[in-house]
């Protein structure tokens, strides 16, 4: 049991203020790690947690931000003059005074969804599904090597102000991957699977690690003798895990408000018509699924604001940025509860939690013949985006659409590129589904933060990056 | 700055009581790391000092072998009765882990002093001229006409300890500090965005940088990305790949090329080609593991406290050595080239030694001034980094070229949106036809000359 509680951290608070602090916040992460990596019959495993506080005063306009690992009142008292010392420093040298929007000040204790707590599931049992699970492998004689990963994070934090925030919550996420190697011919090829949920331990019945296991398998093997997709611009399904990429990666961080003041592409854009009026796209804390909940799941965040479900476009206009409460007052709007800091080191910034478009009214095989001739392309590998929404999204497969069906005509390695409004502006067809899992959930912006990201089928027209 | 005091005596005697509580439980040996780290950050916003941040933390991470199984815990907590606990949760982990031949921690071992790693110039740097190098990186930001803002970036002085102690009787410890900076521009004007661009810079000696040059250069790019232009199509197969363009994809995927992690686990294309041509003559790439100019991964030990090594990776385009950590030195009945790695990030002790990578890659400098590189270019692209796909095991990559601009009859033409290439990294070693005699530290990791290579699909939007 840590000494830590709200009690312990509101009894500093003061200290700050007779300092000069106009505002100041204490956030405290004891944040257990665990991840099993079982390759080839190896298994490298991590368990632990970090613990620590994190002061953040702002005085005339200006931050300082000290952290430590050690809990003693006399430590808490160093990082608070420290971080006073700093914030008074920078003060003169700012450009712009930060101000905070007004928030509803919130007193709430929260739990995660669960249904069975992942710590009731011993390190003992965890490794035995790892072990268990890769006696599929040999099924299938061409896959030279394999690697299942699961871990997952029990984050308990606090935060409180001296405008009277006291917040604290309890957060489970598990994550699992697995990857296959294929060999055949001198040929070399991978597949790989993910899922992360804010949930239990429910989630492995959820996600039956031999099922996953097999999933990457046959995608390796399916990819090994697979060329690159001829390149140019095409007609292209993307399911919904590269939906999410894209709604996250290529529109989602460009409304994220700290981009948009280094001038973002949504900059100034607001209420301006910026995509096909049939694109509606939200951020929201919670995104429910079957049994389980986004891995984005966020109660309030890390500045104690409530978290809420925010409209990035509204039927193809632009209708919100996501804010902490310095873009807030800074663009004098709400606060939407996105500030969010990884661990107890790092600054609460701008980040989004589940991000999605929501669905149409096409079914698949609508989606097929709408597409006529081009490509479908299922299962993330990697995206990335810029800050003019240029995106650059990596897939695992690509099958040719040909008149309206699709074929069994496969490549690998498919990368989708283009600017993301302009795509979303020339929407060939929504799907009425809706799934959501952006992989291990991981987004990297200067830190890390679990994310999730969803949508429907989405058939669009796009460059594909391939081969000549 | 931070004052807490993290001496050799107190890491090194806590670290062997530990040792000492683990071995007296039923295991065969055991070994603890500790990592301590104070970063004071400048961080910058727009084109002005943005606020301070001031973060320490010591950790350590526990590894426990019992009966060729391993066992790995780690916390931030430095009091006995929580290393102790850990240590408790590591043999729990060995007792049900998989027993894993070759499994054994390293021997001690002499460690060489890496001159410069640790200096009086960073230490001494203080607030008030951290500040001013911020302010000199971020001037020329405001003499030009196109809007161009940092975001996300700032500069970092840094200091840092590893240490490892074992029962085997290694006690290693290692005092680190360094500058650096990294920086994220936007340009735009009016209503048009350009891409953002990147840059960093990473040293031991603050005072070997012209900080107003490197935001002048960084400026610069930012702005020539608004003239960028979306080409029809590009008739060439010839790439110049600026130095953050050769670290990803291809340092990455050589990196992983040469781990004996790879090669044992039957990821890597070159498992079976030690001594064969793999690359042009004139490429050299080796692990320069103790100049401390290479990179922030350079110190005298490994992660598990094997000491560090010069290792010859390519030499004249054969294939000379693969990487080693202990284990999979002891399953391919060799010795460990002090490879180890506990994973990236700037916290080591979450992590148990499951990584192999070089410590300070380089390719080795060419003969060619820039200019001469592409001078006979009839038409081609130079692009500054890789925004794409790859697969490490099978070397295939296809992607966005940013920052990209037009090579014509010799001379740099306009710069290139929407221009994307695709190829093999194992193809493109065998036809690079062209080494800068300069190189440059990417992304604090990877020393590079710039390489011009032929081969390459390129296909444009339009």
């Amino acid at each position: 049991m840590s000494i830590v509680d709200k009690d312990y951290l509101v009894t500093s608070l003061e200290e700050g203020e007779k300092l000069g602090s106009e505002y100041i916040e204490l956030r405290y992460q004891d944040k257990y790690l665990a991840n099993f990596n079982y390759r080839d019959g190896e298994l490298s495993s991590t368990t632990g947690s970090r613990e620590g506080i994190c002061v953040r005063v702002l005085i005339d306009g200006s931050w300082g931000l000290a952290a430590t690992n050690k809990l003693q009142k006399e430590e808490i008292s160093r990082i608070i003059k420290n971080a006073t010392k700093m914030a008074q420093n920078s003060a003169d040298k700012k450009e712009r005074k930060v101000e905070l929007a007004e928030i509803e000040i919130i007193d709430e204790e929260v739990i995660s969804p669960r249904k069975i707590d992942l710590q009731d599931i011993s390190v003992e049992d965890k490794i035995q599904k790892l072990i268990e699970a890769s006696k599929v492998v040999p099924e299938y004689e061409l896959v030279k090597s394999y690697s299942i990963n699961y871990n997952e994070i029990v984050d308990k934090r606090i935060t409180v102000t001296n405008e009277g925030t006291r917040v604290s919550w309890i957060d489970m996420k598990p994550t699992l991957s697995t990857l296959a190697v294929a060999i055949e011919e001198g040929k070399m090829a991978s597949g790989t699977t993910s899922w992360s949920h804010t949930c239990g331990a429910e989630f492995f019945d959820l996600h039956p690690i031999d099922d996953v296991m097999r999933n990457s398998a046959e995608k390796a093997i399916k990819l090994v003798k697979a060329p690159l997709p001829p390149s140019g611009v095409t007609n292209v399904l993307l399911d919904p895990q590269l939906v999410g990429v894209l709604a996250h990666e290529a529109i989602g961080h460009t409304a994220e408000a700290d981009l948009v003041a280094a001038g973002s592409f949504t900059q100034g854009k607001l209420e301006q018509e910026v995509c096909d009026k049939r694109i509606n796209l939200v951020d929201s804390p919670t995104l429910k699924g079957s049994n389980w909940e986004g891995s984005g799941w966020l109660p309030f965040d890390d500045e104690g604001v409530k978290g809420k479900k925010t409209y990035i476009i509204k039927n193809g206009v632009m209708n919100s940025y996501l804010t902490n409460r310095e873009y807030a007052a800074q663009f004098g709007v709400e606060a939407t509860g996105n500030a969010r800091a990884y661990t107890f080191t790092d600054e609460p910034i701008v980040r989004m939690r589940n991000t999605y478009i929501e669905s149409g009214d096409l079914s698949l095989e609508e989606l097929y013949e709408a597409i006529g001739t081009g490509y479908f392309l299922r299962s993330l590998q990697n995206g990335q985006a810029d800050s003019s929404s240029e995106f650059m999204f990596g897939a695992v497969e690509c099958f040719a659409i040909k008149n309206g069906e699709l074929t069994e005509e496969l490549y690998q390695n498919p990368v989708l590129t283009g600017n993301a409004f302009e795509v979303l502006n020339n929407i060939i067809g929504i799907g009425k589904d809706f799934d959501a899992n952006l992989g291990s959930g991981t987004c990297g912006k200067e830190q890390r933060a679990k994310v999730d990201a969803g949508g429907p089928h989405l058939a669009v027209k796009a460059m594909l990056a391939g081969d000549k | 700055m931070a004052t807490q005091e993290i001496t050799k005596d107190y890491i090194l005697d806590l670290s062997n009581k530990v040792v000492d509580y683990a071995m007296s439980k039923d295991i065969h040996s055991m070994e603890i790391f500790a990592h301590y780290y104070d970063r004071f950050q400048i961080m910058t916003e727009g084109r002005s000092i943005a606020n301070e941040r001031d973060k320490s933390e010591i950790g350590f991470a526990i590894r426990v072998i019992k009966d060729e199984s391993e066992g790995f815990s780690y916390t931030n907590k430095s009091e006995l009765k929580f290393l102790k606990k850990s240590v408790d949760d590591a043999i729990g982990i060995a007792k049900v882990a998989p027993s894993n031949p070759g499994l054994r921690l390293p021997s001690p071992a002499k460690y060489e002093n890496i001159e410069g790693i640790y200096t009086t110039s960073v230490r001494d740097l203080t607030v008030e001229e951290l500040i001013e190098i911020t302010k000199e990186v971020l001037y020329p930001m405001g003499e030009v006409e196109t809007d161009v803002r940092t975001n996300l970036s700032g500069v970092t002085k840094e200091e840092e300890i590893f240490a490892i102690v074992n029962s085997l009787g290694v006690e290693a410890f290692q005092k680190i500090n360094s500058f650096h900076g990294d920086f994220f521009v936007v340009p735009r004007e009016g209503e048009r965005v350009g891409s953002f661009v990147f840059d960093d810079f990473f040293t031991h000696d603050p005072l070997s940088i012209d900080y107003r040059n490197f935001g002048k250069e960084l400026t610069e790019r930012a702005v020539r990305n608004m003239d960028a232009i979306m080409p029809t199509s590009i008739d060439s197969d010839i790439v110049v790949f600026k130095e953050d363009a050769v670290f990803i994809p291809i340092g990455l995927v050589i990196s992983q090329a040469v781990s004996a992690l790879s090669v044992l686990h039957n990821r890597s294309m070159w498992k079976d080609r030690l001594a064969d041509k793999v690359a042009v003559d004139n490429l050299n790439f080796f692990d320069d593991s103790q100049n401390p100019n290479a990179g922030s991964a350079v110190k005298a030990f490994d992660d598990e406290g094997n000491s560090t090594q010069k290792t010859s990776i390519i030499k004249d385009g054969i294939l000379e050595n693969f990487l080693f950590d202990e284990l999979r030195a002891s399953k391919m009945n060799t010795v460990s080239t002090g490879n180890s790695w506990r994973g990236f990030g700037g916290v080591r002790f979450l992590a148990p030694p499951s990584l192999i990578m070089p410590n300070g890659p380089t390719i080795v400098a060419g003969d060619r001034e820039s200019d001469e590189l592409i001078e006979d270019i009839k038409l081609g692209i130079i692009f500054e980094y890789f925004s794409g796909s790859f697969r490490t095991e099978n070397g295939m990559f296809s992607g966005v070229a940013k920052g990209a601009q037009l090579i014509k009859n010799g001379e740099l033409a306009e710069p290139l949106i929407n221009v994307t290439i695709s190829g093999n990294v194992f193809d493109v070693l065998k036809n690079i036809e062209g080494v800068t005699k300069t190189t440059k530290l990417s992304n604090a990791l990877f020393t590079t000359p710039k390489i011009r290579a032929k081969g390459i699909n390129i296909s444009t939007q339009n």
